[in-house]
């Protein structure tokens, strides 16, 4: 069976429901959006159970490998220090993130200008600015207006509570006079867009059972539905077809049982993630493309970008309830985000303060660290951890290489038969001295707030969360894939609209900025749709 | 009781003082049976009980405190794998267990729907950083 569309969105994550939803405030456009995950039931997520921490390793869990759901595609990430995670289903990623939500810096656009290093984007900071507001007053972000790491805000919802331990280390930042600031965090500190206010339920990465954060699953898409878009869950698109003038046609997908079906479209935006993107197109080969849709440049699935983590543990000797709240979002410090030539590498970092260890892996984590032993001393040792310690997360910029890649791997397919992906990724000397300069400050941290430290290592493996630059976007067609408008080049009716098409990383989390350039790729079609929807 | 739960017993004996459990007390075999875990544990035990003939020619429930820990560390250098594997599901059963959670300060259990309270934050804790002044970078716009 063949459909008709005006357009057709390829996954439902972050951008996905953000460009559904813009999308569809023209409501006379016809609009579906296929994906190949199935609806999560929040009732059922981890948090409602007393062994949440058992769920969150299972079907809960990031890493597709442990998860191996039908809608999961094989991931060959042996050549990579660092493993993907990510979440397919009805909301994408979002599901399980964490939540932060900082806008990239201006510098961040310009960092072959600045820096001599990677490529400046095409567009720029202010140019993006509406859309980073209008995003975050769609997905309720907590925060602090007059950050003076960020350029300002006109609005947040009430920041994240610190809790015991989050001023304890907020104490230890100004011993040392370094910056920090509560956390951008996509949580509902009050009510807001219909959603109810956060409860501090603490495993925000295992699914919001009160829906206060904002995955798009709650925020955007329950507008975009009512605003008529249609929404195909278990279908798989397996390929972007082209018609007779090498312009985008649609898309042949699989459904939960198998069967193929072709959808047309006059236009086709590609939201799967920084590798499911390039996964698709590269798979969507003819004989104008035989290289992979829109791989003229051969750029398509190269330059990713993950933001290598450093983590660094500490802890107190007095009773913080650190465990309580919510686990990734408390405070965070760029002190060290700008470049400075008085260190050995350009660009920075941004260091996260995470709460403490839940009580499971206190006790697992601290038997094999040694610091918890079995037998009569347990309990004792157990109790001078728990509730006790906090985390610092380092995430470093990564700049773009072209060795750092997916590629295509036949020999290993998902349930539709559509191969899987091998991600090869080395990190860089500038990316080490940056974890290492980022560790040496958290320990500093630690200290001045007297905290003993008590491990720290990188790269941290299963954190893969960031999937950026594998269809960057630039000026040059020779250079990029898409344009500043998001458009492959070459074919203007197709968009790819997710982080894919980030030109470099910034060290902040990349859903933010994901969005807002959604939101503006979308500005643009709207504005365009007589040319681009004909 | 059962030879597993003597064993379990004495890897994570009770503290009263603390006020915690003995991990005997938690329905480990229920566990096991719930995530298909029972070979893995007469595995365990097995090993548990070569090793306890081999070292000490004795029942492990007959030796002493100190000879229980010598053999269940023991172990850990017979199979490692193994090993692990027990002490993992073994501290999840128990950090998972309600009774143990609500002795601990583990915040509501489960934590939804009543989820937890913080206290207030007082933000003049920011001052000093709001008074050190901007340190991004202004990037003249194109």
């Amino acid at each position: 069976m063949r459909e008709s569309f005006d357009i057709v969105i390829v996954g439902s994550g972050a951008s996905g429901a953000a460009a559904a939803w813009r999308l569809s405030e023209d409501n006379t456009l016809r609009i579906i959006c296929l994906e190949q995950g199935g609806l999560s039931d929040s009732s059922q997520y981890p948090s409602t159970g007393v062994d949440w921490e058992l769920s969150r390793e299972q079907d809960y869990s990031s890493n597709p490998s442990v998860r191996r759901n039908l809608a999961d595609y094989p991931i060959d990430d042996s050549d990579s220090p660092i493993s993907i995670a990510n979440f397919n289903g009805f909301g994408g990623s979002t599901v399980l993130y964490s939540a932060h939500f900082p806008r990239m810096h201006p510098s961040d656009f310009k960092t072959h200008s600045l820096d001599g290093v990677g490529d400046d984007w095409p567009i720029n900071y202010t140019e993006l600015r509406p859309f980073f507001e209008l995003n975050e007053s769609m997905m309720g972000v907590a925060g602090l207006v007059g950050d003076p790491a960020n350029p300002e805000y006109s609005t947040l919802l009430p920041p994240v509570p610190l809790g015991k331990m989050g001023r304890a280390m907020a104490e230890g930042f100004n011993n040392l006079g370094w910056h920090w600031w509560p956390s951008y965090a996509a949580i509902n500190t009050r009510r807001h867009g219909n959603r109810g206010a956060c409860i501090n339920l603490g495993p925000c990465n295992t699914g919001c059972a009160q829906g206060a954060k904002g995955s798009v699953d709650q925020t955007y898409w329950p507008i975009a539905r009512r605003q008529g878009v249609e929404v195909r869950t278990q279908c798989r698109v397996l390929e972007v077809t082209l018609d007779r003038r090498g312009q985008a046609k649609g898309v042949i997908y699989a459904d939960a049982s198998g069967a193929h079906h072709e959808i047309h479209a006059s236009a086709v935006v590609v939201a799967c993630s920084g590798v499911g993107t390039p996964r698709l197109l590269l798979n969507s080969r003819s004989p104008a493309y035989p290289d992979g849709l829109g791989n003229q440049s051969g750029l398509l699935g190269r330059n990713l970008m993950l933001h290598p983590l450093a983590y660094v543990e500490g802890v107190f000797d007095r009773d913080l309830e650190s465990s309580l709240g919510p686990h990734g979002a408390c405070i965070l410090s760029q002190q060290f985000y700008e470049t400075s030539s008085d260190r050995d590498f350009v660009r920075g970092y941004t260091m996260q303060v995470l709460r403490g260890a839940p009580a499971f892996e206190t006790a697992n984590t601290g038997y094999f660290m040694r610091r918890i032993p079995l037998g009569p001393d347990h309990h004792r040792k157990f109790r001078q951890t728990f509730n006790k310690t906090a985390g610092i997360a380092v995430i470093s910029e990564d700049l773009p290489e072209l060795h750092n890649c997916i590629e295509l791997d036949d020999a290993n397919c998902d349930s539709s038969g559509m191969p899987g992906i091998k991600v090869h990724y080395k990190l860089s000397k500038n990316t080490r001295n940056i974890l290492k300069h980022g560790m040496n400050a958290s320990k500093q941290v630690f200290h001045a707030a007297g905290a003993t430290v008590t491990s720290s290592f990188a790269p941290v493996k299963y954190t893969g969360w960031h999937l950026m630059g594998t269809a960057r976007m630039g000026d040059d067609p020779c250079k990029s894939v898409v344009n500043r408008y998001c458009q492959v080049h070459r074919i203007p009716n197709l968009f790819i609209v997710d982080s894919s098409v980030f030109v470099t990383s910034g060290a902040v989390n990349p859903v933010a900025t994901a969005q807002a350039v959604t939101l503006w790729a979308c500005n643009f079609i709207l504005k365009n749709k007589n040319t681009l929807l004909s | 009781m059962t030879h597993l739960q003597v064993i379990i017993g004495a890897m994570l004996p009770g503290d009263p003082e603390l006020g915690m459990p003995c991990a005997s007390s938690i329905d480990f075999e229920a566990y096991l049976e719930r995530h298909d875990l029972v070979g893995v544990a007469n595995e365990f035990v097995r090993m548990l009980d070569k090793v306890c003939g081999d070292k000490f020619s004795l029942p492990f429930i007959d030796l002493a405190p100190e000879q229980k820990m010598q053999t269940i560390n023991a172990c850990k250098l017979v199979d490692v794998r193994v090993f692990s594997a027990l002490v993992s599901h073994l501290l999840r059963a128990y950090y998972t267990s309600p009774l143990v959670l609500s002795r601990i300060g583990a915040g509501s259990i489960p934590p939804f729907p009543q989820g937890n309270s913080l206290p207030h934050d007082d933000w003049s804790i920011l001052e000093p950083v709001y008074e050190r002044g901007r340190v991004y970078r202004e990037i003249p716009e194109d």
